[in-house]
């Protein structure tokens, strides 16, 4: 459950005034269920205007957008419903934090949908345990939290809704490594446990290696490639003709095996590079 | 949505009216207001609305876009004919039920002041706000209030506020789009209910909005403060501007309408209205 498809979709931000701005031209796409993919591309090559596009909030001026085979950009589908279906979280989501407590924040979108108190307690609390924060923080007021922890909090309120599929615009702009690895490890998580679809949107080429199973180019409103994520970080070409690059490691690797080293260079992150290291001073080892 | 809004937005262009000076377009758009209200007959209302609309050819803004800006007049347009129509007092009675007396020059009166509100709008969003850039207009205003400053009116500062306050409605527009896309995508529902529960549904929308505000006055003091900013006292312009030769043919211009405005008032015959009330 959870694969969204995109077919031609056409998208003109403030249409016949002088400041019309193509987003999209002719975007045809697919993200498959069950897996993380991300989607990536260069600043405003139409990437937050996409995944706004995925649960209706945008709707494009002429194509279709496919969930699990249905047609939700049509007239007349219930764009509130699809909302609970797929489960959007905006850049920057602590900006948009309102009530008293983090228990009522989290609890807005499950009480939109009209669950009762139960339901929506044990949603709180799994989503809480998947962004790492502590149930002791559900009675404070998310004012008087760090960025990082508001950042959780906002993200907690979108799983709290158990989307179909969970889209996330920079989920991790602006933290720390350690923040990052921290919610990017949680979103892993979450979706091996529970088997839903998610997409991520991101600049940093590293998270993408290490967390993607997918992932989908985007250059000046188009779709420049898309695939597996380690054929993508192959095509070193591609990613820098759209403005794009590989991960460091790869660099590194690369540069390595220019000065003479018989290593493979298909390797994207850190962990990944260590062990093929190893693997080749073994190898010289033995030869000695 | 919000990002449609075309009231006070500017068109950047390149026109005659476009690359007027902006303290001469304050005044030139008063002179014009003036002129707009002291139409009197159909002839000078005629003139005025030709003027209008030939400002706007020169002007390089599409027709289009200034009858978008009308949109939100069209109610108040409707409640001012309907008045004028139903409750006007005039001396050729058309339709007479009860209370209601339908009159000749009522309906001329309503028609005129409706003419009057559609080229006071068209006029000042093409000579001023259509043409000119916020920041412009802010430039303008501190050099025609220059004289205050000898009564102790600290008038950059005056002009710094509302260049800040304008600079910051497109930010906070675009802040407000955000802030009701992040809620809509949580299932909050802003389009049914009744009063009562559509009032409350923009909490989620306005306490972030709010907190947004503060957030970026901070930022923005601080940014100041950073560069040492301390008000108007010994500050230059990076672009000073003087008035040229051509700005005053223009502002001539305008005085020339307003005058051809009288005469026509005075010579032309035709249906004067009897007052100045409903604009």
């Amino acid at each position: 459950m959870g694969k969204i498809e995109i077919k031609n979709v056409t998208y003109t931000y403030s249409k016949d005034t002088p400041f019309e701005k193509a987003a999209l031209k002719d975007v045809s796409a697919v993200f498959e269920d069950n897996r993380i993919t991300g989607l990536i591309g260069h600043t405003g090559c139409g990437k937050s205007t996409l995944v706004q596009l995925f649960n209706g909030l945008l709707v494009p001026d002429c194509g279709e957008v496919l969930i699990d085979g249905v047609n939700v950009s049509a007239k007349g589908t219930d764009k509130r419903a699809l909302r609970f279906r797929v489960g959007l979280v905006f850049q920057y989501p602590e900006y948009q934090l309102f009530e008293e407590t983090v228990a009522a924040d989290i609890a807005f979108g499950p009480k939109n949908m009209g669950l009762d108190d139960g339901e929506i307690k044990r949603r709180t609390l799994e989503a809480l345990k998947f962004v790492g924060l502590p149930p002791t923080i559900l009675s404070e007021s998310p004012f008087d939290l760090s960025g990082g922890q508001k950042r959780r909090v906002a993200i907690a309120g979108v799983l709290a809704m158990e989307p179909e599929v969970l889209v996330l615009d920079e989920p991790a702009a602006g933290l720390d490594p350690a923040g990052r690895d921290s919610i990017f490890g949680g979103i892993r998580e979450y979706q091996k446990e529970t088997g839903r679809s998610v997409i991520i949107v991101s600049h940093s080429m590293e998270d993408m290696a290490e967390y993607t199973d997918d992932i989908v180019v985007m250059q000046e409103g188009r779709v420049k490639a898309s695939g597996r994520t380690k054929d993508i970080f192959r095509q070193r070409e591609m990613l820098e003709e759209a403005g794009l690059s590989v991960p460091g490691i790869t660099l590194f690797m690369t540069e390595l095996k220019r000065k003479g080293g018989g290593i493979d260079v298909g390797v994207f992150t850190v962990s990944d590079a260590f062990e093929e290291i190893k693997k080749y001073v073994e190898g010289v080892k033995k030869q000695c | 949505m919000l990002r449609d809004i075309t009231l006070g937005q500017y068109f950047p262009g390149d026109s005659v009216i476009h690359r007027m000076d902006p303290a001469v377009k304050i005044l030139a758009s008063v002179v014009y207001m003036v002129a707009v209200f002291l139409c009197r007959n159909i002839w000078s209302f005629a003139f005025i609305l030709a003027a209008s609309v030939f400002s706007t050819a020169v002007s390089k803004i599409p027709f289009r876009a200034v009858l978008k800006s009308m949109k939100p007049l069209v109610i108040i347009l409707l409640i001012t004919t309907f008045i004028n129509v139903f409750f006007y007092e005039g001396e050729t009675v058309l339709v007479s039920w009860h209370f209601i007396h339908i009159t000749l020059e009522g309906i001329l009166n309503a028609l005129l002041i409706a003419v009057r509100i559609i080229c006071l709008l068209i006029g000042t969003s093409v000579i001023l706000t259509y043409t000119t850039s916020p920041i412009d207009i802010t430039d303008g205003i501190e050099r025609l209030l220059k004289p205050l400053a000898m009564l102790g009116v600290d008038v950059h500062i005056f002009a710094m506020m509302m260049a800040i306050a304008l600079r910051f409605i497109p930010t906070l527009i675009e802040e407000t789009d955000r802030i009701i896309s992040a809620q809509k995508a949580r299932g909050a529902d802003f389009d049914s209910g009744n009063l009562v529960s559509r009032a409350k549904a923009l909490i989620p929308v306005l306490i972030p909005l709010f907190a947004a505000a503060l957030r970026h006055a901070l930022d923005l003091a601080t940014a100041m403060e950073c560069r040492c900013y301390h008000g108007g006292e010994g500050r230059t312009k990076m672009n000073e501007r003087k008035p040229k030769a051509g700005d005053f043919v223009l502002l001539g211009a305008f005085v020339i309408i307003g005058a051809c405005v009288i005469i026509i008032n005075k010579y032309a015959p035709g249906f004067n209205t009897g007052s100045v009330t409903g604009a």
